[in-house]
């Protein structure tokens, strides 16, 4: 079985709302996002980003708080942040959202000073076109350049350079089996 | 032959640094180059090249090489971090979805493969009644792989020292056209062997096979302690 098709037959998403049209459109929204306009690039120092939805999805490395609520989610400090255009995709913003931690998110978005996230998570009712750019805007288009990342259980800082966050732990925090038993 | 991984040597040494100079080092050296050729030849880990398949996703991707990592931000518009598969940084029982390509057999031990393996189960989804739980894809390299240019099969030493030859133009740092040589480490996995690893990492294998030169499984967390879920229902 090759890669292509061991992937297709796992990688199956509720598609029940997605057309093929839909599809499309997504596939170009994400083919425009990875161009990302209006900065100076080189031929590695391309546009590196910290998008606000990845911290969704990401806690604390050390094992000991990933059991800890306060693990979740890490917390930006003394970021710079940046907004950089991205296509605007809506039903890309509508199926992720079912996979977003709404609490989670919101922290951010105050730390980040986004003011307009909503109390409740939108459901497919209420969510209207104003609430999906205003989602595509914190999720997709706010993105942290420089900054920390700290765990509100052990306190461990998280360094986010260029874009991209190091989750690398030290020696001590690791867990790192040596021995063979 | 001084080269050549020793099982039982390395046993008693420091895992960790053993991989520290032998796989992430090299990495970090290579990147550039390995991710250019490696790009178009198969669907790497990271690279965002698979994105193709279904768009509908989001996918966080991680590689234990900052430099890696750095080109695969380049390619792939989700979201692309640096982290190490022994600690992830991922909530437990949270993914839909997992895939490592080509990263298990860089762990020199069977206790430091069976983690990550482990961890990599830990973040997916525990299945349940209703849900199939989430679903990990893990390849390996093979040790059956008598076609291929490298001629190892079964039978044959299993910890080795591979080279990888660049010409000097391919990095930045290195002047002149002088031939380069590093060596990574890996362990080639044999028949079976990648699913008695998931079994031993509380994973169960749903499905597993042979690609050109790759041993690979597509697994489940094993429902623990919970018989009211058996092992036919997530089939």
């Amino acid at each position: 079985m090759s890669l292509q098709k061991v992937l297709g037959k796992t990688m199956q998403l509720d598609d029940r709302k997605s057309s093929g049209e839909k599809t499309d459109r997504l596939r170009r929204s994400i083919d425009s996002a990875t161009t990302i306009p209006n900065r100076e690039v080189d031929d590695l120092c391309e546009a590196f980003v910290m998008r606000v939805i990845t911290i969704n999805f990401i806690t604390c490395a050390v094992k000991a708080c990933k059991a800890s609520a306060s693990s979740f989610p890490l917390h930006f400090q003394d970021v710079e942040v940046e907004q950089q255009e991205v296509h605007f995709e809506p039903a890309f913003i509508q199926n992720l959202l079912p996979r977003i931690d709404w609490t989670g998110l919101r922290t951010t978005a105050i730390e980040l000073g986004f003011p307009t996230v909503p109390d409740i998570k939108p459901n497919n009712d209420t969510l209207d076109e104003p609430m999906l750019r205003d989602l595509h805007r914190l999720l997709l288009e706010t993105q942290v350049v420089e900054g920390k990342l700290v765990c509100g259980n052990c306190g461990h800082e998280y360094s986010i350079k260029d874009g991209i966050a190091n989750f690398l732990l030290p020696d001590h925090l690791g867990s790192s089996p040596s021995l063979e038993t | 032959m001084n080269e050549m991984a020793d099982s039982k040597g390395r046993s008693l040494a420091m895992g960790k640094a053993y991989e520290e100079k032998h796989v992430h080092e090299v990495y970090q050296q290579i990147a550039q180059h390995f991710s250019t050729t490696r790009y178009k030849a198969y669907i790497g880990c990271g690279n965002g090249k698979y994105l193709a398949v279904n768009p509908n996703i989001f996918i966080v991707a991680s590689d234990r090489s900052e430099a890696l990592a750095r080109i695969a931000a380049k390619h792939q518009p989700h979201s692309t971090i640096v982290a190490d598969v022994l600690n992830l940084p991922h909530p437990y029982s949270f993914f839909d979805f997992a895939m490592s390509i080509a990263v298990v057999h860089h762990l020199s031990t069977r206790t430091r493969r069976v983690q990550a393996i482990s961890e990599i189960l830990q973040t997916l989804k525990v299945p349940n009644d209703t849900d199939q739980g989430g679903r990990a894809l893990i390849y390996v390299w093979a040790l059956e792989q008598k076609t291929s240019r490298r001629g190892w099969d079964k039978g044959d030493q299993q910890d080795v020292m591979v080279p990888w030859v660049m010409r000097g133009s391919s990095v930045a740092e290195s002047a002149g056209h002088e031939t380069q040589t590093f060596h990574r480490y890996y362990h080639l996995y044999e028949e079976n062997e990648l699913e008695r690893d998931i079994q031993s990492a509380g994973g169960f294998v749903l499905e597993s096979g042979y690609e050109k030169d790759n041993w690979w499984a597509i697994a489940v967390r094993a429902p623990e302690n919970d018989e009211s879920i058996s092992a036919t229902k997530l089939l």
